[in-house]
C-alpha cells in the first residue's frame, strides 16, 4: 500500500515533473470532485485567477463528473467498490492526477 | 417551450424532422443527439434541474441564481437565506463540469458575459423524457414552496 502522501507516477515521466500541490478530496464533506480540482488549482501562485468564473471550462480537460463516479460512486445496493487507479490530465499548463482515495497531486509539466 | 407534449406513446415532437427514429419511449428523436447522449446529460441531479428550468422559464437563466435555486434545494433551506459564499461551490460545479456538457450536447447555450443559460437546438429533444422526472420535480417543488411558506409564516 503506498503511504497516503507518496505521489504516485502520473504518466510515467515524473523525472520531468515537480510536485506543486497536493490535497485531499472529501466526498462527505467538500462538493463535488470538479469543485474540489477547481478550488487545487485557483489557489496556484501561477494561476492568474480570483475565482472560477475566470478560469476556462475544467471540462475541457476531463469529463470529472466520470472521474467522480468511477472512484467515489457506489454501487447500486449502496456499497463502495474498492477501486485503484488515477487519473491524470492537463490543464492550466499543469499536469493534476486524481488518485482513487481522494488524493489530488498537481505538478508542473 | 410553448409546445405541450402529449404522452410520451403519441410522440412529444410533432414537428420533428423526417430523419428522425423512434425512440424507447415512442417519442421521436432526430438522429443527430442519441439516447446514449440525452441520458447522459440527464444523469446528474444538477444537470436534470438545469434542463427543468430551461424548459419552464421563459428568460435566460442567470447561472448565479441557478446555483442559489439549487443550493436551497440540496439543503433544504429556504431560498433567500442563501448567501454567495453558499452558493460558490455549487456554482463552480455548474460553470466548471454541468453546463459545459449541457452545452456541448447543443442542449443548452450559454452566455459568457451575461453568464445565463438558454435553450439550445437539443433542448426539445430531452422535453419529452424529462416530462417524466419533471412531474417529479413538480411534487417536490411544491413540497419545497410549502416548507419556504412555512418558514415565512413562523418568521411573521
Amino acid at each position: 500500500m503506498m503511504p497516503s502522501d507518496q505521489s504516485p507516477d502520473p504518466l510515467g515521466d515524473t523525472d520531468d515533473m515537480s510536485l506543486v500541490l497536493q490535497s485531499l478530496y472529501d466526498p462527505d464533506q467538500d462538493d463535488e470532485l470538479g469543485t474540489k480540482v477547481v478550488d487545487v488549482v485557483t489557489s496556484l501562485p501561477d494561476v492568474d485567477a480570483d475565482d472560477f468564473w475566470d478560469l476556462p471550462p475544467l471540462y475541457d480537460a476531463v469529463d470529472v463528473d466520470a472521474v467522480e463516479r468511477t472512484f467515489f460512486g457506489r454501487e447500486t445496493s449502496g456499497v463502495d467498490r474498492p477501486v485503484q487507479g488515477i487519473i491524470s490530465f492537463e490543464y492550466l499548463k499543469h499536469v493534476i492526477t486524481v488518485r482513487n482515495d481522494g488524493w489530488i497531486f498537481v505538478y508542473n509539466s | 417551450m410553448e409546445e405541450d407534449t402529449d404522452n410520451l406513446s403519441e410522440g412529444g415532437l410533432a414537428d420533428a424532422p423526417d430523419a428522425s427514429v423512434t425512440g424507447y419511449s415512442g417519442a421521436r428523436l432526430p438522429v443527430f443527439l442519441d439516447l446514449d447522449e440525452i441520458f447522459e446529460a440527464l444523469d446528474h441531479f444538477r444537470r436534470r434541474y438545469l434542463v427543468f428550468s430551461l424548459l419552464v422559464e421563459t428568460q435566460p437563466v442567470d447561472l448565479v441564481d441557478a446555483a442559489a435555486e439549487l443550493y436551497a434545494w440540496e439543503q433544504s433551506v429556504p431560498l433567500d437565506t442563501v448567501t454567495e459564499d453558499d452558493l460558490t461551490d455549487l456554482a463552480a460545479a455548474l460553470y466548471h463540469v454541468h453546463v459545459p456538457k449541457l452545452r456541448a450536447l447543443g442542449i443548452l447555450t450559454y452566455d459568457e458575459d451575461e453568464r445565463t443559460l438558454e435553450p439550445g437546438e437539443n433542448t426539445a429533444h430531452v422535453e419529452s423524457l424529462i416530462q417524466e422526472s419533471s412531474d417529479s420535480f413538480d411534487r417536490a417543488e411544491s413540497v419545497h414552496e410549502q416548507y419556504h411558506q412555512e418558514v415565512d409564516d413562523d418568521a411573521q
